[in-house]
């Protein structure tokens, strides 16, 4: 009896260790917000500057307009224009991806036209690589799904296409690194001169 | 005797699980997420004129598609000779490639990979602003060259192209040819 209790007490004693062998840490913020005095109507005090805060002083006004000769303009931070056709992102990265992997991440288009337009939405081997990239061959498009490969936008509309990347159990990657595009057309160019927009898809495979 | 030992020697066992178990860092996870990063940047491009109709040609002979449709003189290029402007119209600065692909109607032509098309070839040249001369054009395949790299962010390049046309015809049926520019994140 005696043995079979203390057989009883070894084994949990050595399952609770190997069992509960994770560590969680978890951070907690905590977030101070005063709630101030809730009894009445808010009270608003007027600001009054100290005494000794400085004067900012008022801008000269410019009787000729400034005309700004080679100066950068940044558009990072604005929105997209309306009257435009563009896509978004124009770069992806995909990282510690690996055989029956699978990853998606949609391509925005935006009908910048008045009238609505047929979008052609494909895979295309890339001109270039980015350094320490290959350039994908065209097989790799049989791991690339275009969730809607011709979609109609309206006038002004902008739309997001899934484009899903998904490797096979059995196959193997091109390099460690690999790049290939998502191209976007407008079907309804017919003239000589037409555009094309790409998304460039860069793969960095997960060193086991 | 024999039994009591055996138990010592299995409390020390597990007193020794617990005391390496304690200090042993977790066994790491062997496999990570897949991760995806995209920055919220756009890519468009606009081109100012998009066709170029030219009529008739004769065999072996150089035509420019230009503001005034001759060669551009003087050389380098200047853009006031050029046909046809391009405007990064996104985000970020782009690369803007060329390819043609062969000409349809009638025989077809094929696209010439250098600038002595032979019976049933076309030549297709580009340049831009700034290119030397004639001989530093780029020449216009079926697979993408760049035409111009890095064009930043509302930058604008001016440009123009060049046919040369087959050695000899064997039709003279009209051909179309579809000339595509494409547009790429830079880096």
């Amino acid at each position: 009896m005696k043995n079979k209790i203390l057989l009883g007490l070894m084994t949990l004693v050595l399952i609770v260790p190997i069992s509960g062998c994770s560590y969680t840490v978890e951070e907690v913020y905590e977030l101070e917000m005063p709630l101030g005095d809730t009894s009445g109507q808010p009270s608003y005090t007027p600001y009054e500057p100290p005494a000794n805060e400085p004067v900012i002083p008022t801008a000269p006004s410019v009787a000729e307009p400034v005309e700004l000769v080679n100066s950068p303009i940044t558009v990072d931070d604005q929105q997209p224009p309306d009257n435009v056709t563009w896509i978004s992102p124009g770069k992806v990265i995909i990282g510690n991806f690996h055989k029956g992997a699978k990853a998606e991440y949609p391509i925005a288009i935006h009908n910048g036209e008045d009238t609505s337009i047929e979008f052609l939405v494909y895979y295309r081997q890339a001109n270039r690589a980015a350094d320490g990239y290959i350039i994908a061959p065209d097989t790799m498009q049989d791991w690339v799904t275009i969730a809607d490969p011709t979609p109609v936008l309206a006038p002004k509309e902008t739309r997001n296409v899934i484009v899903v990347l998904e490797m096979p159990d059995e196959a193997e990657p091109p390099s460690s690194r690999w790049e290939f595009w998502i191209a976007v057309k407008d079907n309804s160019q017919n003239e000589m001169i037409q555009t094309e927009l790409c998304s460039r898809w860069l793969v960095e495979m997960r060193v086991d | 005797m024999k039994k009591k030992l055996l138990r010592i020697v299995a409390i020390l066992a597990s007193v020794i699980v617990l005391a390496v178990s304690s200090v042993m860092p977790v066994m790491a996870a062997t496999t990570q997420d897949v991760t995806i990063t995209a920055t919220p940047t756009y890519i468009a491009l606009t081109n100012s004129e998009a066709t170029w109709a030219v009529g008739v040609v004769t065999a072996s002979t150089a035509y420019w598609w230009t503001a005034d449709d001759n060669a551009p003189d003087p050389e380098p290029f200047e853009a006031a000779d050029m046909k046809s402007t391009i405007t990064n119209t996104g985000s970020v600065a782009e690369d803007i490639d060329i390819k043609v692909a062969a000409f349809t109607g009638g025989d077809g032509w094929a696209i010439s990979t250098d600038d002595s098309p032979a019976e049933g070839e076309i030549s297709i040249r580009a340049g831009v602003t700034g290119t030397t001369n004639e001989a530093g054009m780029v020449q216009v395949i079926t697979t993408d060259n760049e035409l111009t790299g890095s064009l930043a962010a509302a930058g604008t390049i001016k440009w123009c192209m060049e046919m040369e046309t087959p050695a000899s015809f064997t039709d003279g049926a009209e051909k179309t040819g579809v000339v595509t520019l494409t547009a790429t994140q830079d880096a």
